[in-house]
């Protein structure tokens, strides 16, 4: 039988590392300026006429605290491919994004890492009359996680999502939008579980279709407690999805195709953890994200590009990770 | 200790041995490479050439303050370097290094235990930018560079993106980021450092005709530590922060050069009794630029103040190059 102190330690990284590997250009009502972003929602992609392919490479590295010593080394290494086409009124985008990771450390504590992470997106998008978007998509996460226990164990989490989402073009510069994903996770230590995450933004974005543009955009997602008793027979522990609220902020801005764009998002996340290694408990987790960009985004043509990016989660341990990306990309 | 002690020289040496350092636009001497990618959309066509470096320094009781009389070293130094510059259209790529730079140290505290240390060193760097609408640019760089000596084998690995403006047809303001990652068998794992770099520039003219350009330009590298292998001590890197300014003008075909450049190494709070270091280079350049051939000479000195002590090295070189537009 696996013990829940196992599962109590899981609970975060549902989220975390998702979060670890996304790029934050809010594309939940209108599409990000930066091209190799990946989409939120599907609906937003189809205010974007322009057909991409791109590559992203990252690096990054960082330490983790406990206590208030650093006992363990952090590396990330990874890539992301992102193709958009645009056909008419359809708009198709796709996106494949992995990461290895890589924890130094003499000595584990409580407290789990990852070892691996994937991710999948395909969407497809509709413009209604001009002023309203619909969406769908198919979305896959699959991760590995290494589980500090008395048993330390490599964990599988894999989850499936279905996306649908929807946005309406109010005045001429002002977009709102929202979505539902219905989220479905085997775990290899837990039964299935399933929840449903709600998204809503607003977004203003002046100078549409120019070389010289301003967007922001705001939103929230909120995703519930999702629990799942052991049915008789099991050899499964129960499964337990903690609610969270993430907002996110993201600002871009255009001079003569030169984009410059900044994210911020924040996660909390509501869970009780007791770190067996120091005794400490926290009834909840945050994590902070910052990231800056810089690209040239030509009508037509070779895109190029780099940002750089902080994370940050704290529990009872802090997790901060530095790291850097570069980008090429083509518009045609 | 003593491991401290050799990459300590490594790194110090990766610093002295850095390119010409255009951070904003290139240089009016083509055969110098640029420092962040952005600035390489600025050049005028492409370039192929190459150049060599050497200098001496002594480290005796002439040049060190009369209250240190200990000999700390003497070095001999050379290198060659190459670049290839090619920008058919809004797009230009840089491939530059230096070869088989080596340097010979006789180091020793005194004559009973000199030795001659040597150390081989190759680097490349390579840089693609793209130009829009003549007045913004974006560029991404790779850097390699191998380190050799008796005791020490190592590689320093960077990457970064930067970008530039122009305002005014002559104002030019750029920003990069690079990451660098250094590997050697004496470290647990690598070491890595952010390194940030801005910088302004004012250019006026056309190189085939008459040119003006000043520049100023400041570069942040983080500070940064590892552990040894098998040991309990760390490798640490200090946080060094790059000042520098350069005028440079082409007059009737000849070509006048200036460079100050100021780097300091701040003291490390780890280490007891750890002091900052500071080290200051001049560099001046007189050339001939007609339309198609560069040739630059230049004389180079570089001052390094630790406490009261005091080191001073002298460098020759000269670049040959030829530009189309």
């Amino acid at each position: 039988m696996i013990h829940n102190r196992l599962m109590q330690i899981l609970l975060g990284s549902t989220f975390i590392y998702s979060l670890l590997t996304i790029q934050l250009f809010g594309q939940v009502v209108t599409p990000s300026l930066n091209i190799i972003s990946k989409p939120i929602m599907p609906a937003a992609s189809s205010w974007s006429k322009l057909n991409s392919v791109g590559g992203e490479y990252k690096d990054g590295n960082g330490k983790r605290k406990l206590d208030g010593n650093e006992i363990y080394d952090l590396e990330v290494e990874g890539s992301i491919g992102v193709v958009g086409l645009s056909i008419g009124n359809l708009d198709i985008d796709a996106y494949v994004d992995e990461a290895r990771f890589d924890t130094k450390y003499d000595a584990t504590y409580d407290g789990d890492f990852i070892n691996d992470f994937s991710e999948t997106y395909v969407s497809f998008s509709l413009t209604g009359d001009g002023d309203v978007t619909v969406g769908a998509a198919i979305h896959e996460l699959a991760r590995s996680v290494f589980a500090v226990s008395d048993g330390d164990e490599d964990v599988s989490i894999k989850q499936s999502g279905l996306i649908g989402s929807f946005t309406v073009k109010v005045f001429e510069s002002v977009f709102l939008g929202g979505g539902v994903e219905r989220v479905s996770e085997t775990n290899s230590l837990s039964v299935d579980n399933e929840w449903t995450n709600a998204t809503g933004g607003i977004a203003f974005w002046f100078g549409q279709d120019t070389d010289s543009q301003f967007r922001v955009e705001a939103s929230v997602t909120e995703s519930p407690k999702a629990e799942k008793e052991v049915d008789t027979g099991d050899t499964k522990n129960s499964a337990y999805h903690p609610s969270s609220r993430t907002n996110r902020i993201n600002v871009d801005l255009m001079m003569n195709g030169l984009l410059f764009s900044y994210s911020n998002i924040n996660q909390i996340t509501q869970q009780e953890i007791t770190n067996s290694s120091t005794g400490e408990s926290v009834d909840k987790s945050k994590t902070t994200i910052n990231e800056g960009s810089v690209q040239w985004v030509p009508e037509e043509g070779m895109i190029l590009g780099f940002a750089f990016k902080t994370f940050g989660y704290k529990e009872v341990y802090e997790d901060n990770i530095d790291s850097f990306k570069i980008n090429l990309g083509f518009i045609f | 200790m003593k491991n401290i002690l050799i990459f300590a020289t490594l790194l110090i040496f990766s610093s002295i041995n850095g390119v010409s350092a255009q951070v904003v636009t290139p240089s009016l001497d083509p055969t110098n490479p640029v420092e962040i990618a952005a600035a390489a959309s600025w050049r005028f066509g492409s370039t192929i050439g190459g150049g060599g470096k050497w200098g001496t320094q002594k480290s005796d009781g002439d040049q060190l303050d009369s209250s240190t009389q200990s000999d700390l070293s003497d070095m001999a130094f050379v290198n060659s370097s190459y670049i290839f510059a090619y920008q058919p259209t809004t797009v230009t790529f840089e491939i530059s290094g230096v070869v088989n730079e080596t340097d010979y140290q006789w180091d020793g505290s005194d004559s009973t235990s000199d030795s001659l240390t040597e150390y081989e060193k190759n680097e490349t760097n390579l840089k693609l930018a793209i130009r829009g609408n003549n007045q913004v640019s974006v560029g991404i760089e790779f850097q390699s560079e191998n380190y050799k000596d008796a005791s020490t084998d190592s590689k320093l690995t960077a990457y970064g993106g930067s970008f530039g403006m122009r305002f005014l047809d002559s104002i030019f303001i750029s920003g990069g980021l690079n990451r660098k990652t250094l590997k050697a068998d004496e470290f647990e794992s690598d070491l890595k450092w952010q390194e940030v770099i801005g910088g302004v520039a004012f250019q006026f003219g056309s190189p085939d005709q008459n040119m003006f350009k000043i520049e100023g330009a400041i570069k942040i590298e983080d500070k940064a530590k590892v552990n040894l292998s098998n040991s309990a001590l760390y490798y640490y890197r200090p946080k060094i922060t790059t000042t520098q300014g350069s005028i440079e003008t082409i007059l009737g075909g000849y070509l006048l050069s200036y460079r100050y450049r100021k780097i300091l190494f701040e003291a490390i709070d780890d280490i007891a009794l750890d002091r900052d270091r500071e080290e200051t280079r001049n560099r001046i350049g007189l050339g001939y630029r007609p339309t198609v051939l560069t040739m630059v000479l230049y004389g180079e000195t570089r001052i390094e103040m630790e406490d009261s002590n005091k080191y001073e090295t002298q460098y020759l070189g000269f670049n040959v190059s030829f530009s189309f537009m």
